[in-house]
This record gives structure tokens, C-alpha cells and sequence, in this order.
């Protein structure tokens, strides 16, 4: 029992704590990129926000599989030595819901209108400063998209193999445990992480309603 | 029965499927006798477990004592031991030990000096085999430089590929990879604790009566023929290397 | 800051609001454009305050003792160029949090610490003290009129743009802005009003008026 502990527990730490920082890296970089998308006025802009918008549609397994070719050491990026290491999972983590967070934001904005970020714009905010005032006005919408990737990222499971390689206590994340201990027919350990998974996704979706009623509510 | 195709599954472990010789062998033994093999390729640990829970018919597995353990629990018959093969220490191209000959040595100098050393941590032949030998050395690397994959043979090669780092692991999956492992060369080899048997169980039919006994003990006959254990030997050799020794000479 | 307007022009759907606009703004001066509704004053600030672009034409600037010649919108895209000149618009815009944050709020943003005592004053003479604690999104629209111009006006830049600031604001509103503006424009800075009620203005110690008519301005001649 002590070891299915451990492994809980490290899982636990693992899957909250990349799963915290690319959330927070999406949630400072996301609403400044939406906002520099939204506002920027360029040619073909319908067709960039196409492609932006396609990029939903990827599936995580091929953005594993580009990242993996980059990310190994024969790779462009290989001296980095980021194959097989929490920052791998970040880096795919956070590329992965970038788009998803754009999208709901862009959305966002649209409802928003643009004379509040122009008034903005005029009082003389850089685009950080634009993003914290959105984020001001809009704060559970915010969160709720927040929220959504923060879902995403938590079920991520074939991106995370390939960038992780599943290593105990160091890149093995809910997902990739559960696949591992199922396929090696350990089954109690697979069904604990499946509920405190579980546990963890109901208590986001609790969040999510409430975030929306407020959001409602205003 | 007619038009039924008769199935054996065989419990494997991932080495024996990584290396690639089921994918040699087993086709003939499927055209002569007209049925399929369903190949289960687990960790040994799991392996035993799939085999108590009469998921298989037969166990292909390198582990001697675990294999005691389940023919004396009666869940299988008797083991015919088929071949064997090496573990060797794999690691990092550019770095070299201070010790070279003797085994435990090197693997207290690993813990010393600090070396990264990834382990399949899965329970497999080769798992058990390496804690075993950690035990005969008295250490055990540091948490920190030790990874454990709990995946197959070649996962965890990659990994101890990409990290630098040492592996445990069976000479067949090595070469037959090494194109994929460029940076990792053979660091010690050719001990006699690294010698590794493979055999065959078929499970008790006592145990399991619908498993399929009589095919299994085909299976073992086409295993033991000298045919089969002649490709055993020569199987390899386009790597340059004989990765097997047959049990029949 | 110096204003230089060529040839300015702007279409929104076919309809063409701006048509060949020329306009010189003097440092330190205080003009007046007055239009009816729909005429296109607010388009012709929001170009100004760069938040739309010209079909034709151009916008020179020239800041007081920092540039020897004019500079366009192309080479004024900085952040620190926009930070010169503030517009309010004809509908207040109020943020989450309290009066008195919302009035700091364009000071806050350059990272400069407000003078409380200014802004205690500036406050007080639109009498917003009242309500300074309060949501200002609970506020009036007068009061958001009010807190508008006093976040725009406590913003230590160039060029002041106040678009229809006459709107929802009464007699003593009206007369705390004029005073101000005064003082403004004893301080050399330029500033830019338009409204579509001219007789509420004609107290506004203004230094040219111009009538902004089928999108091309006319110089009018001050009264008395």
C-alpha cells in the first residue's frame, strides 16, 4: 500500500505541478497574443485567424511527435537536453492549449467590444497591462477558459509518453501511469490513480460552473 | 471446428518480442500446424501474473526462479529451456569506467562516481535480473541518477540514449537497435552473471483444462527442433553478432 | 505637441466621413471643432489618437523641444509615442474598482505614483468626493462622465483629445472643465474638444473653432 502511495503521490505532484506551470505560462502569454491578434489590423487577416483556428483541430499526438523530433538529441533543439524531462511536458503542454486558450479569449474579446480596449489603449497600456485589464473586467470567463485547458492538459496522454518516456517520479503524469500500470496488469494501482484523476477533473468542473455563473451573473 | 482457427497465446516478455526473433520463428510453426499464435509480450513479472489468471496457454520467459515458483504452485507443467543469451551494460559513447573487469566493481563505481542509470523498473526478466545484481553489489544508485521507465527494453534504451545514461540490458534488443542508439556503446558484457535462459511453460492442464495444451506442446517441439535452434544460432548475424546460444547443440 | 493634418481621408462603408481634411494645431492651443451628429469628429480624434488609420492623408506630429521635424503615424508606432495623448471618448468607459482607482488609473499605468493631493482636488471640483470609495460601474452617467475627464486630465502627456466632453455633464462640470483646460493650456499643452452644442461651449476660452462639415473642416472666427 505504502508503495501505491508513492507513486500517488508522485504522479500527483508531477501531473499538478506541469500542469500549474503551463497554465500560468498560457494564462501570461495567452490574453497578450489574443489581444495582439484581435486588434492588430494586417492583410489577410481572415486567413491567419483560419489558420490559428486550425490549429484546434491538430491532434496532440503529432504535436508530440514534431516536438519529439526537436526536442531529441539529434535534434535542432537537442543540446537543450529536454527530451524525457518535465520541461518537454511543459513545452507540450503549453503549445498544445495555446491555441484552445486563444480561441476562447478571441471570443471573448469579440463580446467584449472594442471601445473598452481602445480606452484602454488610449490611457497608454503596453499589451501585458492591456491583458490585465481584461482579465480585470472579464475575470471568470478568464478562468473559466483557464479552466478548460487546465481539463485538457490533465488528459493529455499519448503527447505526454512520447515527450516524457513515462519515468518514474520524474515524467510520469496520470495518464501515462494508468496507461502503464493497465497494459502491465497491475490493476488496483491503475483504478487509485483513475479516481484521484477522477476526483481532480470533477472538482475542475465544479470550479468551471462557478466561474460561469458568475460570469452569468454580471 | 471446421473453419475455426485454432489460437495459441503465448505470454512473452518484451525483450524476447523486442529483438525480433518471435517475428522469424513463428510463422512456420502457424502454417505447419494452421493455427495462430497470439503473442502477449508483458514484463516476466506480468507474465506470471497473465499466465496464474489462465490467460495464456504457454510462457516464453527468462526468469529461473520465478519460473520454479509457478511450476511448483502448479500452474505450469515443466520448463524446457529453449536458449539463451546475454545482458550487457549499456552506456554513453563519450565516457568510460576505471573498472573494467570485474561486475561488481563497476557497478559500485556506477553509484560512486554518480553515473545516470536508467532501469526498465517493470517487474521483466531483465528488472529482476538487475536487482538482483544490485544486491549481490551491496548499492544501489541515488534516486536522483536512478530513472526508471517501467516500459520495455527498447523504451528504456531510448531513454538511457537520449539521457546519457547506463542500462542493463539484453544483448539481442542492443544491436538490433543500434542504429536508433547511436550514442550508447557496450560497456561490459560476457560475465557469467550476465548469462540469461530463456524457456518454455506450457500452463497445467490440470489448472487450466481450456487451455490449449496440446499446441503448446507442439510449440516446444518446433522450439527444440534442430531446424528451429539452428536459426537460433545464426539469428543475428546480419548485426554481425550471435545473439543466441540454442539449448540443443 | 504640434499637429500637422494633410489631406486627410476616411470612408466606412462606401460612405466617405473624411474627405481631404487639413488641419494645424499650434502647441499650447485649444481648438474647438464642432460638427452635427455623424459629421465624423469622432473618427477624426480616434485617427489622431491612432486607433484607426487614414485611407489618405497623414498626421504629422512634432513634440516641443524633442524633435526637430514632424513625424508621422509610421514613425510614432512606439508605446511611448502613444503615452503622449489621451483621448476621452463621447461614451464614458469605467473599469472594475473604485472611483478613485479608475481616476489614477492612466497615471498607474505609466508607473508613476499620483499625487494625492491633485487628485483629491481634481475630485473634489467635479465633486466626485462623494463617491470617490464607490464601484464606479454603480455610478451615474454623469459621474462617469465626470470620473472620464478627470483620468484623462490627470495624465501628464501632450495632447488632450476630449471627444463631446459636454455630454451628461452639468453646469459646474462644465465650468470645472473650462477652468482646467485653461490651466492646461497655460502649461503648453494641446488640446483638442469637440462637441455637437456649441452654445455649451461658448464660454470654452478657446483659440480657433472650426466647423466640421461633409468631412472638411472650416475655420470659424471667435465671437466676442
Amino acid at each position: 500500500m505504502n508503495a501505491y502511495l508513492e507513486e500517488i503521490r508522485e504522479v500527483l505532484l508531477l501531473s499538478l505541478g506541469t500542469c500549474t506551470v503551463s497554465l500560468s505560462l498560457v494564462f501570461i502569454f495567452g490574453l497578450p497574443l489574443t489581444l495582439f491578434l484581435f486588434l492588430k489590423k494586417f492583410s489577410r487577416k481572415n486567413l491567419i485567424l483560419a489558420l490559428c483556428q486550425s490549429l484546434l483541430f491538430i491532434p496532440s499526438v503529432t504535436l508530440g511527435l514534431l516536438l519529439y523530433f526537436l526536442l531529441r538529441r539529434n535534434g535542432v533543439l537537442g543540446s537543450l537536453e529536454l527530451l524525457y524531462t518535465p520541461g518537454a511536458l511543459i513545452i507540450g503542454q503549453f503549445l498544445l492549449i495555446i491555441p484552445l486558450f486563444v480561441a476562447l479569449s478571441y471570443h471573448l474579446l469579440r463580446s467584449l467590444g472594442t471601445e473598452y480596449l481602445e480606452q484602454v489603449i488610449s490611457l497608454g497600456a503596453n499589451l501585458f497591462q492591456l491583458g490585465f485589464a481584461v482579465f480585470r473586467k472579464c475575470r471568470p470567463q478568464i478562468l473559466a477558459a483557464v479552466i478548460i485547458c487546465g481539463s485538457r492538459v490533465l488528459s493529455e496522454t499519448s503527447m505526454a509518453m512520447i515527450l516524457g518516456g513515462n519515468i518514474k517520479g520524474q515524467t510520469r503524469l496520470f495518464t501515462t501511469a494508468i496507461v502503464l500500470h493497465t497494459m502491465r496488469g497491475e490493476f488496483e494501482i491503475a483504478v487509485l490513480l483513475g479516481l484521484v484523476l477522477f476526483l481532480i477533473s470533477a472538482g475542475l468542473g465544479f470550479l468551471f460552473i462557478l466561474f460561469q455563473k458568475d460570469g452569468t451573473a454580471d | 471446428m471446421v473453419g475455426e482457427i485454432l489460437i495459441l497465446t503465448l505470454l512473452t516478455t518484451t525483450s524476447v518480442q523486442d529483438c525480433g526473433l518471435l517475428d522469424k520463428i513463428l510463422p512456420g510453426f502457424e502454417k505447419k500446424f494452421q493455427c495462430q499464435v497470439r503473442v502477449v509480450a508483458v514484463g516476466s513479472g506480468a507474465a506470471f501474473r497473465l499466465g496464474k489468471d489462465g490467460q495464456g496457454d504457454i510462457l516464453l520467459v527468462h526468469e529461473p526462479e520465478g519460473e520454479q515458483n509457478f511450476i511448483r504452485e502448479g500452474y505450469g507443467t515443466k520448463r524446457y529451456p529453449v536458449m539463451s543469451n546475454e545482458f550487457i551494460l549499456v552506456g554513453p559513447k563519450e565516457k568510460e569506467f576505471k573498472e573494467k573487469s570485474d561486475l561488481i566493481k563497476i557497478l559500485r563505481e556506477i553509484c560512486d562516481s554518480r553515473w545516470k542509470f536508467v532501469s526498465r523498473g517493470d517487474n521483466s526478466g531483465t528488472h529482476r535480473r538487475e536487482l538482483q545484481l544490485w544486491k549481490k553489489a551491496g548499492v544501489k544508485p541515488k534516486n536522483s541518477c536512478y530513472l526508471e521507465t517501467g516500459q520495455g527494453m527498447i523504451e528504456t534504451l531510448r531513454v538511457a540514449n537520449e539521457k546519457g545514461a547506463l542500462a542493463l540490458t539484453d544483448n539481442a534488443t542492443f544491436f538490433r537497435h543500434q542504429n536508433e542508439l547511436q550514442d550508447l556503446k557496450v560497456y561490459y558484457a560476457r560475465g557469467q552473471e550476465l548469462i540469461n535462459q530463456y524457456s518454455l511453460i506450457p500452463v497445467s492442464p490440470e489448472r487450466f483444462p481450456k487451455a490449449n495444451h496440446k499446441l503448446a506442446l507442439k510449440l516446444v517441439d518446433y522450439f527444440l527442433s534442430s531446424e528451429v535452434q539452428n536459426y537460433i544460432k545464426t539469428f543475428g548475424s546480419e548485426w554481425g553478432h550471435q545473439f543466441f546460444k540454442p539449448a540443443v547443440k | 505637441m504640434e499637429l500637422q493634418i494633410k489631406n486627410l481621408g476616411k470612408s466606412f462603408s462606401q460612405k466617405e466621413v473624411l474627405k481631404n481634411l487639413h488641419l494645424e494645431v499650434g502647441v499650447g492651443n485649444l481648438v474647438l471643432i464642432v460638427g452635427r451628429n455623424g459629421t465624423g469628429k469622432t473618427t477624426l480624434l480616434r485617427i489622431i489618437n491612432r486607433l484607426e488609420r487614414p485611407d489618405t492623408g497623414e498626421v504629422l506630429y512634432r513634440s516641443e523641444g524633442q524633435e526637430k521635424k514632424f513625424l508621422c503615424q509610421k514613425e510614432n508606432r512606439d508605446l511611448l509615442f502613444q503615452r503622449r495623448m489621451v483621448l476621452a471618448p463621447q461614451t464614458p468607459i469605467v473599469f472594475p474598482g473604485s472611483v478613485y482607482q479608475n481616476a489614477i488609473y492612466g497615471v498607474r499605468i505609466r508607473r508613476q505614483k499620483p499625487e494625492i493631493s491633485v487628485v483629491q482636488n481634481l475630485l473634489e471640483r467635479f465633486d466626485l468626493i462623494p463617491a470617490k470609495n464607490l464601484p464606479a460601474q454603480k455610478a451615474s452617467l454623469g459621474q462617469k462622465q465626470k470620473l472620464s475627464l478627470v483620468r484623462a486630465l490627470l495624465i501628464p502627456c501632450e495632447l488632450y483629445l476630449l471627444d463631446e466632453p459636454d455630454n451628461n455633464l452639468d453646469e459646474s462640470g462644465l465650468k470645472t472643465l473650462f477652468d482646467l483646460l485653461s490651466y492646461l493650456k497655460t502649461r503648453r499643452k494641446t488640446i483638442l474638444v469637440t462637441t455637437s452644442c456649441l452654445p455649451r461651449l461658448a464660454q470654452l476660452n478657446y483659440d480657433h473653432i472650426y466647423l466640421l462639415e461633409d468631412g472638411k473642416l472650416t475655420q470659424g472666427t471667435k465671437s466676442g
